[in-house]
Formats: structure tokens, sequence, C-alpha cells
């Protein structure tokens, strides 16, 4: 397992940052602490993994943030996923979620799919209709709705 | 004359009754099931809608004698159930096998044999252990020893999931049988951030296995401090709170994230002596599976003799 690398840059006031690794007790996000800017937007794409401990370090930095700061997350893994519907504090006031993986079944294929959904896709609670890449067939949602889109209600 | 285990079965499924009679019956020739009440059995098997039948002063003295088997949500059942009486058995309805994992249930409370992930698996079955003694050990050992199962039969991510109930299991036993060992308040913990090392006759064993029905990991330590009342407070105030502890050690949410995670979450103790949490997931190819699966719930302890 690979610690954390964070690759970011500032981009007229907005903060784009990539996170690649484990998220856990050796996290440190004091390189982007330091830069107090109006909107962040952070890429989970790479995240393999996320702790209990992470779980604190990454609400103990989201709180150092500007307290009107805008902030976005994306591409949000099913654990990271999972991790905020388990746990409040994950997703500070102000921020959202704007796109994130979600499980599919291929039943043809008896294959699990990945896939990148935004959170506009999500329309009462309902996962949108996704085909399959393989045999174009309408592939089934592989998780309980109520509880993997918790996350939309905090 | 052999003095047979009395099992009353107070289940509404008749179906499912008479499964659970037919196996138990051939499980051991010293368990006599009763399908009607009587005064004083040596342990009930009883469903979430017959459990509410019993006042909460039976429940609170024979507890230790009930198997739930409950189709009630995971919350439900540690915050009704597990965190107000003495219930050590309670098993999720909803599991691959059900019976198979009852029998586990009562081969080991029978035998009083309570170690290791062997009970879980087919015989056959073979399981890689790993020791640990120091922090900069947990994430080689938990890749080396996640990497030799073969997750073609699972949903595509279990390996996540293994990965994060072996972190926790792994850390907690280090760095809390430690801060024991060290007379540090085990509340306030070490910093998890601080290498540490074992020493001398203390161990920390990590093992992994997988068979047909499932894949399970082990993580064994030889404190003996974790116990039933630490791991339900814990898993009460999470369930409750939800939310990560500010202090010097684990931020509290480990052993509420390993219960999510499992379907099958197992603690044995010997106290002062032996700790061992076993965590296992069922074999299916769905994550929905997976997902709805109620999360069983057993623990165990072995009395110095």
């Amino acid at each position: 397992m690979s610690k954390l690398t964070i690759n970011f840059k500032v981009v007229s006031n907005k903060v784009m940052a990539n996170f690649a690794g484990n998220i856990d007790e050796d996290a440190s996000f004091a390189e982007i602490e330091k830069v107090q800017e109006k909107e962040y937007v952070f890429d989970f794409d790479k995240v393999n993994m996320i702790n209990s401990c992470g779980i604190r370090e990454w609400i103990k930095f989201i709180e150092k943030l500007p307290k009107d700061a805008k902030i976005i997350y994306q591409k949000c893994p099913q654990i990271i996923i999972e991790q905020m519907n388990m746990v409040h504090g994950f997703i500070r006031q102000g921020a959202s979620i704007e796109s994130f993986y979600a499980p599919y079944y291929d039943e043809d294929s008896d294959t699990e799919h990945k896939i990148l959904l935004k959170s506009s896709d999500i329309k009462d609670g309902k996962a949108p209709a996704v085909k399959s890449p393989e045999s174009g067939k309408e592939m089934e949602f592989d998780a309980i709705e109520a509880q993997y889109f918790g996350f939309l209600k905090k | 004359m052999e003095n047979k285990k009395e099992f009353f079965l107070n289940l509404n499924d008749s179906a499912l009754k008479k499964e659970i009679a037919e196996h138990l019956g051939k499980l051991s020739n010293g368990i006599s099931v009763i399908d009607h009440p009587v005064e004083n059995p040596n342990f009930i098997i009883v469903d979430a809608h017959n459990i509410e039948k019993y006042d909460e002063a039976f429940l609170r003295q024979h507890g230790e004698k009930i198997i739930l088997l409950s189709e009630l949500s995971d919350e439900h059942n540690i915050l009704n159930y597990i965190a107000k009486y003495p219930i050590n058995h309670l098993i999720g309805i909803n599991g691959n096998n059900v019976i198979l994992e009852l029998e586990n249930t009562i081969n080991k409370i029978l035998s009083s044999q309570i170690w290791g992930l062997k009970q879980y698996m087919h015989p056959m079955t073979q399981i890689t252990t790993e020791g640990i003694s120091d922090s900069r050990q947990i994430d080689g050992v938990i890749q080396k020893a996640l990497g030799k199962i073969d997750y073609s039969a699972y949903f595509e991510s279990p390996l996540n999931y293994l990965q994060v109930m072996s972190n926790e299991l792994l850390t907690n036993a280090l760095y809390n049988g430690i801060a024991h060992r060290n007379i540090i308040n085990v509340k306030e913990g070490i910093d998890r951030k601080k290498e540490v090392f074992l020493k001398g006759s203390e161990h920390i064993l990590f093992s992994v296995a997988a068979d047909e029905f499932a894949v399970g990991i082990s993580v064994q330590d030889s404190f003996g401090k974790l116990d039933r009342d630490k791991v339900v407070a814990s898993l009460k105030r999470s369930f409750i709170e939800k939310t990560a502890q500010e202090k010097e050690g684990g931020a509290g949410l480990g052993l509420y994230m390993i219960f999510n995670h499992s379907n099958q979450f197992i603690l044995n103790t010997k106290k002062n002596k032996r700790t061992e949490v076993i965590a296992i997931i069922d074999s299916n190819r769905r994550f929905k599976k997976y997902r709805e699966r109620i999360t069983s719930f057993h623990y165990y302890e072995e009395v110095s003799s």
C-alpha cells in the first residue's frame, strides 16, 4: 500500500489537487493548508484506501480551510463514498461531491463495472441507467441506493 | 447418563426451524433440540420477532444463552440487543449459509476450541499466517498475505475492504497492546504516527484464508486486553455519534469500520493473555448482496483454568 501523494496547483483563486495512495495517519495536507483560496477541487481518483485515522486527518484538514471556501470533490472511489456515508464530517459545509464511482453489474458477463457518475445524474435517489460497455445492455446498479447515495443528503 | 445440552428453537419460520433441528440433531449426540418452551434450556435460538416477547429482566439474566437470528439492521442489532444485553451470538439471517454459521457457533461453544480461522474454513484450506513485530511491517505484511487470495468468486472490491479491516485490526492490536504494556491510558493511546515495536514474548499474528464459502482475516495478539465490553462500547459510540475522536491514539472508528465491512465479526478472548478478532466476508459476486448482508456478531471467551 502506498503513502499518500498530493499534486496541486493554484489557478485563478482555485486550488486543484490530485490525491494518490492511502489516506491514513501519515497523511499530511500541510502544503495545501498554507494556500488559503476561495475554491478547492479535490480529485480522489487514485486514492486506494482510507482508514479511521485518515478520516480524522481529512476532517481536521478541511476544517482548516477558509469557512466560506467552495470545496468540490471529484472522482470519489467506492471506498471513499462508503466512509462518507458511515462517518460525519467528511463533507464539510460548503462542500459538494461533483462525481463519484458506483458499482454496476453486467449479468451477461457476470462482471462488475465501476461507473463514474455525476451527482446531478441521481434523480430522486435513483441510480441512472447505464449500459454495459461489452454487450450494450442495461446493467443493474449493484448497491443499495438509499445507502450508497446517502452522502448526497449530507 | 449423558448430560445433553438443550437447544430451544423459538423461531417463526417453520422451514428454517425444521432445517436447523435436522442439522443440530446430526451435529452432536450431546444436543437435544426442543421446539416448545421449557423451564431452563441451555441455549435459545430465537428470531427477531420472538425475542421481543422476552422481558428485559429475562434478557439481562439469560442473554448468554441466546443465539439470535436477526433480519434487522446492524445499527439496530448493536444498539438494541448486543449493547443492552449479554447476547454473545447474533447471526445475520441473510448470510450465504446460516446453517453452517450456526453449526460453527455451536461447535465452538460446545468444544471450547475457539481460536483461529480454521473453524470457518474447509479443513483442506491453506491458512497464511504472518507475524508482526513492529509498525513498519504492517503494510507489507497485509499486501503479502492478501495477495495470495484468489478473488474471482467475489465482487470487484473485496480486497479494498480486507485491506482497511486488516490495517485497522493490526494497528489497534499493536498500538493498544503496547499502550497497555507501557501503562499508558489506552483511551488516549499512542500517536499512530510513531514507530512502535513489540518485545520479548509479545506477538501479533495476522492470518488470511479463503474457501468456496468465504474469505477471512484474523488478528491475534498476546495482550488479551480487548474484551466484549470495550468492543461493544466502541461500536455503540460509533453507531450513535458516527464521528472520529480527537485524541492521541486511534480515531475510535476502527472497530466500527471493521464491523461495517465484515459479514461476520468474531471476537475471541482469554483475559490478559490473548485476543483474536476475525472478520469474514461471504463469497459472492454481487456488491449489493455484500452490502445487504446483516453482520453477524460472535463473542467467545476462554476462561482460565
